[in-house]
């Protein structure tokens, strides 16, 4: 084995890479050592050096000190500094002066825009009697700004109403949390030693024996904070691998088992896996004599559930499926990676919960090598429920919730409910949504599924306000007030996701563009001078905060502390100290301070939390320190009667198809009519979802957007690499670049997420060519599953045809801004026209 | 430097690989050592170990024992064993049934199709008043069998006329050969020690300094017996390289410099490449004075013909031109390796003698590592003239040559003018094409340019047969009779271009297939029964006599070789007498039979304004007393003479000035 | 004499030593200081598990790799060895990195 951590670190000049210095002078550059997050960015951190030179960044490098990445980047921060750079950034505020979408802008101050911002608010809402729950602030994907946004949408506008718009069933991320929320209590991860310091030296640790790399690609996503190649190293020291995917990865192709399973059909493949295990009595008998509760009724349950029915269900060997069930189960050590196919599915929460169980009965919970659970270091926990601290509780009372779209459904979510935003935006109940914040995101572009549906629902709204670092779709076809966001290189800032606490320290300016902070803190001190002046007048106090509380609110006076309720519980609960253990850590030596973080302990800190296996023994799980898990019983529940009890979903797992899964399995002329089961966001290495299109580099290497065909598929359509071709189905097509993956079942196309061309028109109806590539005019919102989580935007049907003169008129782009979009027969809450009628009509309009 | 010959030589372990032995048993396989050829096959001839399991050939790999590719092969010979099992390859003689193009046969014994074509001859050609001229035989390119379908045209059809139906200007080796033959007397080719058994290890072999690939591919190519990797030998060595090529090549992408020409312009750099050394004086002064005539005249003549000049024909940037021009003229050892490109251009002929100029005023003639002058090996010379040998010279006189189609050209080939040929097949004249004789080619598919045009002119011709290892296009839209051939891997035969002179031993059998010298002995016995019982009446006669004359004429009555007039070199040759002959010259100047070492060769006869060449003093230091000056040194004082007498001085070329008929 | 050994059984291809070195130099589009090469994906008919497929990746080092000399002066590690996400790149002396090469997984090892 080539594998030698100790090797590596004796290996590193220390002297060479200024071990212990955080900033120092270099060939001609000031080189600082930081951290990256975003703008342009993705889910992770990883220490970088940064070099500047009269305050322009001009080189970038990892840092081998870093014991998070240990020096090794991906494409995107290698390539940071053409997004830092990009000379068409926006470098002050601007003020909408053409029509939407006609891209004419004028230079305002921030003054001007944020007393615009204020005096609209005032003049529109208070005054008309309107409560601010009628601004929905649409924040971006988990980065580290996905607590600074609903931040500024419940302390600056007062609304409780945050979320993703057209992202029906939450679909990314919140559906593991809460599916493990429900059963264990905490969120597990695969150990890879990312929770100590020292990483692979550790005496703790022990590498995986087996790592279920299931339904996500962690090595080009490196997804909510996790560094995908950690699972390589663990590779070279001798884990071995399952891959359970519709499509082969390089994971797949290096592991024992590939289980290409049909897409939306893993709740039926875990449940198989829980027969296998439970009859042929392979699970950790004590860990869940001691752990667990109701593993007698989850073994019942799972009978009837055998490899042969499955086999049918995902199309996959029911051998392969006994034999890899045996394989994860009978590992000393086994972990299982999951990612956001698990999101995407009408059955989600309860497939999260039943995979969660599978780590459960094989006693894979927080032994080293195994699924740990994790909770963000030294408690800071600011996240999306951090809108409700601060926005008036009367309007936090209204807030957008699930039983408003599906009755039965209990919320138990920090977020406003992605379907009642779009039913509000749609028929203007229970009351009109009458403002749009878009920050860090860009929706129609990227995260809104029916994108031309949500289209009709922004392209009205009376005022719109976009924050962003770069011009995009969203903002040219909507914003009125367009605001300049930093990035990450000009950001002083903080995140802990898992740990270590990580600072980013800003190394350059970009002309007026303020950071996401700086933002909060204007717009506070503007619209809710009260709150702000007291506590945070200034982005020092800001960033003091977040590290002394988290946000929390805290009452000098009364000495009352109320924490948000975090991961997956509405509502504020008090607790004696809102503190968070960095502060009470650092307080009296005088270091809990960004500065101190930055300077001192060179931008990061590991805390003891995620770093400490078996907390369940040691009582770290439960709040009144008693052994057991954050769970009602305090043992893990394998059927969740509790918890899905309080949020009205059944605990006894069935798999279960979408709509047009269904139809596609049993109606035959439908079948005929869209014969591809479209799988669509797999990740590439060159881009974050809609980021780094500017950047020349990302494109050499990716130029357009590709759909995956198969051989046969190819041969049968005459097509070619590189051609064109239309991707189509009953809600609206859109066009990509034909690439053969000789590999691809042939039933299945892959087409990639998240295009628009920023070197392309920016005026409607062109709109960057955002809606021409878009695969989201293909996917619907409102179908969700249990607890209106997961919506099936991974598996839409489709058929697909040559781009030949006689059919490319209209483009997309026209039909959705010029000709009233694909269909103008939507029904609020209905994801499907075709539930009624299957008219489809000529013209490109359907 | 990681290459090292010797290592790589003493790493064989020759026990392993049977060294000395040329059949084995190994692994429950016999194992043959032998060379391939043709069919499938190339312009070169690799050593091999055939693997052989009841007869039939199971497997292949190179023989690291033999020098010449050192145990290398390419694709096509790793691949061989699909070559020769190829399931639907024909098994016996096949009679056409359906009409020409439908595909429709009968089998038919050997016999009958052998009497099938004698017959047709004697019927619709000997009686019916025609000649056997008017049968046309078509070879394909120059692979062992260049010699052997020729031999058969002319011993046992009696026909003149053999050639490559729609190859107009014999486009293919024929005008480098001309070319070089007209003022250097011999063929140069680029020293890799391919002439030494000892190879690269040869204490007199030096790697070239620069070697110019001038129009031509030579890793895929091994065209004209020489293994393109060999120059990556060299380059190992330190051999540096110029490309001249419209097209980037691997080597373009490793070359000094790379000349993306416009196709079809390379007279324009040659000539002016002949300007810079000339008028830079990069010439090799001593070699020029001793070993050259005209260099003045040649000089005055390139005088216009400068970079400038060059750079607008060629669209090239006049500075690389003359940087080029002077790596290749200054390099102290130089070769130019060219291609098939030379032979498709309408001044082929004066672009290969000027290119070989540029080998001649460098002095990168014969000398180690430069352009070394080659024959095939023994004088072992049978080629594509091998058909006058047998053909009855009244026959012979009405071959079609390059005048009927091109007035006031002389012919100077030994194959039959491609462009008569396609005019006597179009027009009937000077005689009707009647029989159309297709051996180991397929002209529709390869080398028959404006093919839908020899499609006409074949589709109605009277007779035809094919004779191929496969059923090609060519046999199903035009054979009456199809001949079985069999593949490399099952002909007994040899074939020596350049050197070394190497055997192909059979080791399996294809059903009823012949090999080509088989097909001979059986048509000639049929045909022409008085000469082939007396000198070929089996394969081992025809073998033996390939190896004991090379198919020239022997009377045994008379001891001398001249009773008969022999035609050992081109028919070019005559045309340097002054005074033309009528009817048909034979040249007489039999090759004597020489040592290797102190071979002499017809020197070019002198017109009357050549300087001829010291016999004397100067001709005859020896090679080491050679000064180590730099190339360019004063003109010595005196100028050569042509030798007086035969058997002159060992270096200097020694003429026996050819006799008049 | 200065190497750098590859264990291509773990290059993932993820493009960071192509952009790394890219950013170095300073090389325009279309030109590399490493180049990645992909084998595959192709399965062997008849093997199971981890030997079926083939699916596998190799940097390649091109004319303008100088092997960072300008940064291993200075004590620092070539700018593809340290950002391979793949950790399969070593940098050192020849002699080292062959005893590195122990069998357990495919190498390459590169000199310029």
């Amino acid at each position: 084995m080539l594998f030698d951590y100790q090797e590596f670190l004796d290996g590193i000049d220390r002297e060479a890479y200024h071990e212990g210095e955080w900033q120092w002078e270099e060939d001609g550059y000031t080189v600082t050592r930081t951290y990256t997050y975003s703008a342009p960015g993705c889910h992770d951190s990883c220490g970088v050096l940064m070099y500047t030179k009269n305050g322009k960044l001009e080189k970038i490098e990892g840092d081998p000190l870093d014991p998070c990445a240990n020096g090794r980047l991906c494409m995107r921060c290698l390539n940071l500094v053409e997004g830092v750079n990009y000379a068409d950034r926006p470098k002050w505020p601007l003020k909408r002066v053409g029509e939407r979408g006609e891209n004419k802008w004028e230079r305002i101050s921030w003054e001007e825009a944020l007393d615009t911002i204020a005096n609209w608010i005032h003049d529109n809402l208070d005054a008309k009697g309107l409560g601010r729950e009628s601004i929905f602030v649409n924040h971006g994907t988990g980065r580290n700004i996905s607590s600074w946004v609903p931040f500024l949408g419940g302390a600056c506008l007062g609304t409780p109403d945050i979320g993703a718009i057209g992202f029906s069933g939450y679909s990314c991320y919140l559906p593991r949390t809460c599916g493990t929320a429900a059963g264990i209590g905490d969120f597990p991860i695969v150990d890879a030693s990312e929770g100590h310091a020292d990483r692979y030296n550790n005496p703790d640790w022990v590498r995986p024996d087996v790592v279920v790399v299931w339904g996500c690609e962690p090595l080009k996503s490196n997804a909510d904070g996790y560094l995908g190649h950690w699972l390589v190293a663990c590779m070279q020291q001798g884990t071995r691998f399952i891959s359970v995917d519709p499509q082969l990865t390089w994971i797949g192709a290096h592991a024992d088992y590939w289980l290409p399973i049909r897409p939306s059909t893993d709740l039926a493949l875990a449940l198989a896996w829980l027969n296998v295990i439970t009859t042929e009595e392979l699970q950790d008998k004590e860990f869940i004599e001691y752990w667990c509760a109701y593993y007698d009724e989850l073994k019942e349950h799972v009978a009837q559930f055998t490899p042969e029915w499955a086999a049918k269900v995902c199309e996959v060997p029911a051998d392969l499926i006994r034999d890899a069930a045996r394989f994860y189960a009978t590992a000393e050590r086994g972990a299982i990676q999951w990612g956001l196919a698990f999101d995407t599915q009408v059955d989600s929460i309860q497939l999260c919960q039943t995979v969660s169980n599978l780590m459960s009965v094989c006693g894979n919970i927080d032994k080293p090598g195994t699924n740990i659970l994790v909770r963000n270091g030294f408690e800071i926990n600011p996240g999306y429920a951090t809108a409700q601290l601060y926005c008036d509780p009367d309007t936090f009372a209204k807030k957008l919730t699930v039983d408003l779209v599906h009755p039965g459904c209990t919320q138990f979510i920090g977020m406003a409910d992605c379907d009642a935003v779009n039913r509000a935006f749609e028929t203007g109940e229970p009351y009109p949504i009458k403002m749009f914040w878009s920050q860090g995101a860009n929706g129609i572009s990227c995260s809104a599924t029916a994108a031309p549906r949500v289209h009709k629902m922004l392209e009205k709204v009376e005022f719109c306000v976009v924050a962003d670092p770069y011009m995009t779709p969203t903002a040219v076809a909507y914003a009125d007030i367009f605001l300049p966001l930093k990035t990450t290189a000009e950001r002083d800032s903080m995140r802990v996701w898992w740990t270590p606490l990580r600072a980013m320290k800003a190394v350059s300016e970009w002309y007026e563009a303020k950071s996401d902070e700086e933002l909060i803190v204007a717009l506070g001190n503007k619209l809710n001078p009260e709150l702000f002046q007291k506590r945070w007048p200034t982005l020092d106090a800001l960033l003091q905060d977040y590290l002394d509380v988290g946000f929390n609110l805290y009452d000098p006076e009364t000495g009352k502390s109320y924490k948000s309720a975090g991961r997956s519980k509405a509502g504020m609960i008090e607790v004696p100290d809102v503190h968070t253990d960095f502060w009470k850590k650092h307080h009296d030596d005088g270091t809990c301070s960004f500065k101190s973080l930055v300077e001192d302990r060179c931008g990061y800190e590991y805390d003891d939390f995620c770093a400490t296996y078996y907390k369940y023994e040691k009582g770290l799980l439960r709040a009144d320190g008693t052994p057991g898990f954050a769970t009602p019983s305090g043992r893990i529940e394998l059927v969740p009667f509790a918890t899905f009890g309080a949020w009205g979903i059944p605990p006894l797992a069935e798999h279960v198809e979408s709509l047009t899964m269904r139809r596609w399995m049993e109606d035959p002329e439908y079948r005929a009519e869209y014969p591809f089961i479209c799988i669509n966001g797999s990740r590439s290495y060159e881009f974050f979802h809609s980021e780094n299109r500017q950047q020349a580099t990302m494109r050499e290497f990716h130029p357009m957007p590709l759909v995956k065909v198969s051989a046969q598929t190819a041969e049968e359509y005459d097509l070619h690499e590189g051609d064109w071709i239309w991707i189509e189905n009953t809600e609206g097509r859109c066009r990509q670049k034909v690439h053969i993956d000789p590999t691809l079942n042939p039933n299945y196309i892959h087409a990639e997420h998240g295009w628009w061309f920023p070197e392309e028109e920016p005026a409607f109806p062109h709109l960057y060519g955002t809606f021409d590539c878009n695969i989201n005019n293909l996917t619907a919102s409102y179908e969700t599953g249990q607890g209106g989580i997961g919506n099936p935007l991974k598996s839409v049907a489709a058929k697909i045809y040559k781009c030949t003169e006689d059919v490319n008129e209209p483009t997309p782009g026209e039909v959705v801004t010029k000709l009233g979009g694909f269909r103008d027969d939507y029904v609020a809450t209905e994801p499907f026209a075709w539930t009624h009628d299957n008219t489809t009509r000529e013209g490109g309009r359907f | 430097m990681l290459f090292n010959y010797q290592e790589f030589l003493d790493g064989i372990d020759r026990e392993a690989y049977h060294a000395g032995e040329w059949q084995w048993e190994e692994d429950g396989y016999t194992v043959t050592r032998t060379y391939t050829y043709s069919a499938p096959g190339c312009h070169t001839s690799c050593g091999v170990l055939m693997y052989t399991k009841n007869g039939k050939l199971e497997k292949i790999e190179g023989d690291p024992l033999d020098p010449c590719a050192n145990g290398r092969l390419c694709m096509r010979c790793l691949n061989l064993e699909e070559g020769v099992n190829y399931a639907d390859r024909p098994k016996w003689p096949l009679k056409r049934v359906g009409a020409r193009g439908e595909n429709k046969w009968e089998r038919i014994s050997w016999e009958e199709a052998l009497d099938t074509i004698a017959e047709w001859i004697r019927v619709n050609i000997d009686e019916a008043g025609f000649g056997r001229e008017s049968i046309f035989v078509n070879h394909g390119t120059g692979r062992n069998i260049s010699s052997w379908v020729p031999f058969l045209g002319g011993a046992c059809l009696g026909t003149p006329n053999i050639g490559a139906i729609g190859s107009s200007g014999y486009s293919c080796y024929l005008p480098r050969t001309c070319g070089t033959a007209a003022s250097i007397g011999d063929f140069p080719i680029v020293d890799a020690s391919e002439g030494h058994a000892d190879r690269y290890a040869n204490p007199e072999w030096v790697r070239p300094d620069v070697v110019v690939i001038w129009g031509c591919e030579p890793l895929k190519s091994n065209a004209d017996g020489y293994l393109g990797h060999w120059l990556v030998a060299c380059m190992q060595q330190g051999t540096q390289f110029i490309s001249i090529d419209p097209q980037l090549t691997w080597w373009g992408a490793h070359a000094a410099y790379w000349l993306p020409l416009r196709p079809a312009t390379d007279m324009a750099i040659a000539l002016a490449w002949l300007h810079v050394i000339m008028y830079e004086e990069l010439e090799d002064r001593e070699f020029v004075d001793l070993w050259c005539a005209y260099y003045d005249e040649l000089k005055a003549y390139v005088e216009p013909f400068t970079p400038e000049w060059a750079g607008k024909i060629c669209e090239l940037d006049p500075e690389l031109i003359r940087e080029s021009a002077r790596f290749y003229a200054t390099a102290e050892r130089a070769a130019i390796q060219w291609g098939l490109a030379f032979d498709t251009q309408n001044d082929s002929i004066q672009l290969c003698q000027t290119v070989s100029n540029l080998m001649s005023i460098t002095g990168n003639i014969d000398k180690p590592g430069t352009n070394l002058l080659v024959r095939n090996g023994f004088e072992i010379n049978p080629g594509y003239a091998t058909a006058q040998l047998y053909c009855p010279p009244e026959t012979f006189a009405k071959k079609l040559t390059v005048d009927v189609t091109h007035p006031g050209y002389v012919h100077f080939i030994g194959m039959a003018d491609c462009d008569a040929v396609n005019h006597a097949f179009e027009t009937g004249e000077p005689y009707p094409m009647k029989m159309f004789w297709s051996q180991g080619a397929n002209a529709i598919t390869c080398t028959g340019n404006a093919a839908p045009r020899i499609y006409q002119m074949l589709e109605n011709v009277e007779f035809c047969v094919v004779a191929d290892p496969y059923l090609t296009p060519t046999a199903v839209a035009f054979a009456d009779i199809f001949l079985p051939l069999k593949t490399t891997a099952e002909r007994d035969s040899m074939r020596v271009w350049w050197t070394p002179l190497r055997a192909m031993k059979s080791v399996s059998e294809w059903y009823e297939a012949k090999s080509d010298e088989e097909l001979i002995v059986a048509l000639g016995n049929k045909m022409n029964p008085e000469l082939f019982q007396k000198r070929w009446p089996t394969l081992d006669a025809l073998l033996q006599d390939y190896l004991d004359t090379g198919f020239n004429i022997v009377d045994p009555r008379r001891a001398s070789p001249t009773s008969r007039p022999a035609a050992p070199r081109p028919a070019w040759w005559r045309c340097l007498t002054p005074t033309p002959t009528s009817g048909r010259s034979t040249t007489t100047t039999a090759r004597a039979a020489s040592s290797r070492s102190s071979r002499t060769s017809a020197a070019t006869s002198t017109t009357t304004s050549a300087r001829p060449i010291a016999s004397t003093r100067r001709a005859c230091c020896a090679r080491t007393a050679r000064p180590a000056s730099p190339r360019r040194r004063a003109a010595s004082s005196w100028c050569p003479s042509p030798p007086s007498a035969p058997g002159a001085s060992t270096r200097g070329p020694s003429t026996t000035s050819p006799s008049t008929p | 004499m200065k190497g750098i050994l590859i264990n291509y059984e773990f290059c993932t291809g993820c493009h960071s030593c192509e952009v790394a070195c890219k950013k170095h130099l300073d090389l325009p589009a279309g030109e590399f200081g490493i180049k990645l090469s992909e084998t595959g994906p192709f399965e062997y008919a008849g093997k199971a598990g981890a030997d079926h497929w083939e699916w596998t990746y190799l940097p390649v080092m091109t004319k303008a790799c100088d092997m960072c000399a300008d940064r291993t002066a200075k004590g620092k590690l070539p700018m593809c060895v340290q950002h391979c996400q793949a950790w399969c790149m070593y940098y050192g002396e020849v002699e080292d990195l062959a005893k590195k090469m122990d069998g357990s997984s495919r190498c390459a090892l590169f000199t310029r």
